[in-house]
Formats: structure tokens, C-alpha cells, sequence
């Protein structure tokens, strides 16, 4: 019998010979030492081979993680949010500078449910002056005045619910017309707050005040990882644009209906706002600018997602642009957050 | 008892032994050995129940290597990372962790063929079964299965040996 090939031999010892060969094998073996030396060593590998295998099964901890990879997790996330804050706010900053370069951006007016208390409570302010309104104010602390007040209250509080249904901006303007020596910001502050009770939020959230020349820019948190960016422009021509537009339509309007509605008393009122607001919005050179342009007292623009609103505020006279990534209803809301914490700011600086 | 629940019973414990030892992950080999066992339970009938079982586990690890790879590579990465910044207390578990690491080489560094051959026999199935489930002749089982004892402890030792040199030129 020639030798035995190495499978024969580990099929011997593995027991997975037929009864006659393996009596074969068995016999071949212990005549032939040189089988016999294979065997041997046949057996080493099977015990060695199994002992090796053995110790894969000591597997030591931490080499293989038990749980699903929560670091790719957190890692994939990070970088997802990187990068959506780099599109953000790299198009914010494109934005931004198509509005430079492009001079006058493509504006859109918008309903005027929100914009008429801005563009209202700017002309309030101003006929609280008191350098302006002096001859008024001596007016209206006398009882009569008072009564007369309340009258014009009414009558545009009718007004302002037919043109636009928004409630506050009568009341508003009754800080002015009523034109007590207080400063017009506090009472507009009890307005504001109390409009909105069952809208009431928190306190926006101010994530950043990145520098900007000739601009003063807060970056808000409305919602985690939503933000909008509000820029006040200290030019004065831009508020001239506004004034001028306002003062072009809307106190004539209101002027007229005053008329109609009220006694007597209040219709000099208005008249005395009126001219008092054209002096100060020529005092902030605007008069270059021609009245008849009507511009919108809230402009709306709309470019690559991002939606800026433009307006002019009502106790600074500056120009205030908010810009974020979202529809321009949530925008105005923010806007009015927005005033409501800039008069409340305001009124805390001025008692 | 169903069928399922007899084999689970019967065959679990060597076929999650089987799939650590293929896999290098107990619970890649967990999920594998349940997925087989689900499998079964579509089966009408079973002829060879261990072979028929180790086979498909053994289809299911290389169909899911196949997709895995890329999650397979990154555990690595994971892995490694793990490594450095694993502190072992013990010394003797440092010296399991060399030698599981060494017989995992030695392991991956077998053909396919021969390495779950050899996986398949150290779980107790018979020649036949083997056959069976690496669709092999049974006649050639003995050559395979030699072979790959031959070359396991080979790769093995020589491992051994680069390690015991490297330990002592660190020393000197």
C-alpha cells in the first residue's frame, strides 16, 4: 500500500471513513513510520488549528462595538448642520450684497394688516414731539381735549377696523393725537403688549451682532437653528423715502376721516400733524425726494429664500431690514416681536 | 415545541460560535444566526437540519458582506480607534487579546473555501454535512479541511514568531 495523502489521513482521524477503509488506514499505520510521523503531526494541526480557533472567541472588549456606531451618527449630524449654516448664511451674505450692488431692490408692497401700525406709529411719534406739538399739547390737557380724544379714538378705531382690522393701531395713534407730554414709547408699549396676549412668545433671541458699517445688525434665534437677521440702516436718506410716502397718503386719509366723524376740535389735530410730519421728514432730507412717489410704507423682497422685509421704524426713524429663510407671514410676526422689544428697550433706556 | 424552537435549541449556541468565529462580531453573528433560524421557519421540510442551516447562515454573511462593506470598513476604523485608547487592567487579558488578534489573521488570511470548512468542522458537522453545505464533493472535505489546518497554524505561528522578534528587539 503507497503512503497515505495528508486528507486521508485528517478524514481517518476526523472519523469519517467508512468502516473498511479505516481498518485499511489503521493497519498501513502501524507498519509505516513515515504515515505514522504524519498522523502525528496530522493530529498536532487538529489540536492546534482548533486551539487557534478557540481564541477568536475571546474577543476583547471595546475592539468590536456592541452598539450601532453613534459617532458616524453624531459626526454625519454635525457636518449636515455645518454645512446647511454655511449655505445660510452664505446666502444671507449674497443677499446682502446684491441689494449694494443692485441699489434699489426689486419691492413688492405688502398687506397692509401689518404694515399700517409701523408706518401709523412713526407718524404718532413724531407728533409727540414736543418742540412741534407744543401749541397742541397745551390742547389736549384740558378736559375738552380729552373728551375730544376719546372721540377721535372711536371714530379711528372704526376707521383702521374697516381699512385693515388691525386693532392696535388706533390705539396707537390715539397716544399721539391724544398727545399727553408722556413720551409716546411707554403707552405703545401697553398697546403692543396687551394686542397680542394670546400670541405672546417668548423673548427673541439674540445670537450675534456682527459689525457692519453704517448699519447696525442682530442676528436673532426664532426657533433653534431658524434665524433671522435685522439690520437698522443709519442712512437718512432712506428714511427719508418712507416718511415721504407717508405722509403723502396716509395722514391726509386719516385726516379726512377725522373730519367727518369727530367734533370740531380734533380736526386741527391732524392738520397740525400733518405739516409738523413733513417738517420732519424734510428735516431728515428727504424734501430731493418727490411726494408723489407713494413708496410702501413695508417693502417685501423676496431672493434666492430668503425674504427681507424693509421698514422704517417708528421711534428712531432709521430704516430696518429683517431677513431669514421664511415665508414673509412669519416674518411680519417676528417684525412685530421685534418693535414690541425695541419700544419696551426703548421705553426702559428713557423713563 | 415547534421545529424552530428545536432547532433553535439544538443548533444556536454552534451556529453564533460558528458566525463569531467567520465574523469577528458577536452581534453581526447573533443577527446572522436569527436570520437563519427565520429563515428556517419558511422552509416546509429540512433534510439535513445542520447543514442545511450552517449553509444558509454561511450565504447570509457573504450576501450581507457584500452590502456591508462599507459598514464593515468603518467598524474597522472604529475598531482601531477603539484600540488606542483602550486601557486593559490586566495583563493576561492584553496577552488573549494578541493571541485572539493573531488567530483572527491567521483566520482571514485562509481561502474562503478552506476557512468555513474548518469554522464548520469545529462545530461538530460531519463530513457530509460540510459537503452539503459548501456544495463540495465529499470525497475532497479531508483534503480541505487539511489544508486549512495546515495553513491556519502555519500563518499562525509565523505571526508568533514576528511578534516574539519584534518583543525582543524592543527589549535589546
Amino acid at each position: 500500500m503507497q503512503h497515505l495523502d495528508e486528507g486521508t489521513i485528517h478524514s481517518w482521524l476526523d472519523g469519517a471513513l467508512g468502516a473498511d477503509e479505516a481498518a485499511r488506514v489503521e493497519a498501513h499505520v502501524a507498519e509505516c513510520r513515515q504515515c505514522a510521523a504524519a498522523v502525528a503531526e496530522a493530529r498536532g494541526l487538529i489540536a492546534a488549528s482548533s486551539r487557534i480557533l478557540t481564541a477568536l472567541d475571546h474577543l476583547p472588549r471595546g475592539v468590536v462595538p456592541e452598539a450601532p456606531p453613534v459617532k458616524w451618527h453624531n459626526r454625519a449630524m454635525w457636518r449636515a448642520a455645518a454645512a446647511v449654516l454655511v449655505v445660510a448664511v452664505g446666502s444671507l451674505v449674497v443677499v446682502r450684497n446684491n441689494e449694494h450692488k443692485a441699489g434699489v431692490p426689486k419691492i413688492q408692497p405688502t398687506t397692509p394688516i401689518t404694515t399700517s401700525p409701523s408706518a401709523i406709529s412713526s407718524r404718532a411719534t413724531f407728533s409727540g414731539k414736543p418742540t412741534a406739538d407744543a401749541d397742541f399739547s397745551g390742547k389736549s390737557t384740558g378736559g375738552a381735549a380729552q373728551s375730544n380724544a376719546v372721540g377721535r379714538e372711536r371714530a379711528l378705531r372704526n376707521e383702521a377696523a374697516a381699512t385693515d382690522g388691525y386693532v392696535a393701531a388706533p390705539s396707537q395713534i390715539v397716544g399721539a393725537l391724544a398727545a399727553t407730554p408722556q413720551p409716546a414709547a411707554p403707552s405703545r408699549v401697553a398697546e403692543v403688549t396687551a394686542m397680542d396676549v394670546a400670541s405672546e412668545q417668548l423673548p427673541l433671541k439674540v445670537i450675534g451682532t456682527p459689525r457692519r458699517i453704517g448699519a447696525k445688525v442682530t442676528l436673532y434665534e426664532v426657533a433653534p437653528g431658524d434665524t433671522v437677521t435685522l439690520t437698522e440702516l443709519m442712512s437718512l436718506q432712506l428714511e427719508g423715502v418712507v416718511v415721504t410716502g407717508i405722509s403723502s397718503a396716509e395722514p391726509s386719509r386719516l385726516a379726512g376721516k377725522a373730519a367727518a366723524t369727530a367734533p370740531a376740535g380734533r380736526a386741527d389735530a391732524a392738520v397740525v400733524s400733518a405739516p409738523d410730519y413733513q417738517r420732519a421728514a424734510s428735516a431728515v432730507g428727504a424734501s430731493a425726494v418727490s411726494p408723489s412717489a407713494a413708496a410702501p410704507r413695508s417693502q417685501v423682497e423676496v431672493a434666492n429664500g430668503v425674504t427681507t422685509i424693509s421698514w422704517l421704524d417708528a421711534t428712531t426713524h432709521n430704516m430696518l431690514k429683517l431677513s431669514g429663510r421664511m415665508p414673509v407671514e412669519r416674518l411680519q410676526e417676528i417684525k412685530r416681536r421685534i418693535e414690541r422689544e425695541r419700544v419696551a428697550a426703548a421705553a426702559k433706556k428713557s423713563p | 415545541m415547534t421545529d424552530v424552537e428545536r432547532l433553535f435549541r439544538t443548533y444556536n449556541a454552534a451556529l453564533v460560535r460558528y458566525l463569531t468565529r467567520r465574523l469577528g462580531d458577536r452581534d453581526w453573528a447573533e443577527e446572522v444566526a436569527q436570520e437563519t433560524f427565520v429563515r428556517a421557519l419558511r422552509q416546509i421540510s429540512i433534510q439535513n437540519e445542520r447543514a442545511w442551516l450552517f449553509a444558509v447562515a454561511t450565504n447570509l454573511v457573504r450576501d450581507e458582506a457584500r452590502k456591508d462593506m462599507r459598514r464593515r470598513k468603518h467598524l474597522a476604523l472604529l475598531a482601531e480607534e477603539e484600540c488606542e485608547t483602550m486601557v486593559e487592567p490586566e495583563e493576561t487579558t492584553i496577552e488573549r487579546a494578541q493571541e485572539a488578534a493573531m488567530a483572527r489573521k491567521a483566520v482571514d488570511a485562509l481561502a474562503e473555501r478552506d476557512r468555513l470548512a474548518l469554522l464548520m468542522r469545529e462545530e461538530g458537522l460531519d463530513y457530509n454535512e460540510i459537503a452539503e453545505a459548501l456544495q463540495l464533493s465529499p470525497g475532497s472535505v479531508g483534503t480541505t479541511l487539511s489544508r486549512a489546518r495546515r495553513r491556519l497554524v502555519e500563518s499562525y505561528e509565523a505571526l508568533q514568531k514576528s511578534r516574539e522578534e519584534s518583543e525582543k528587539n524592543a527589549a535589546s
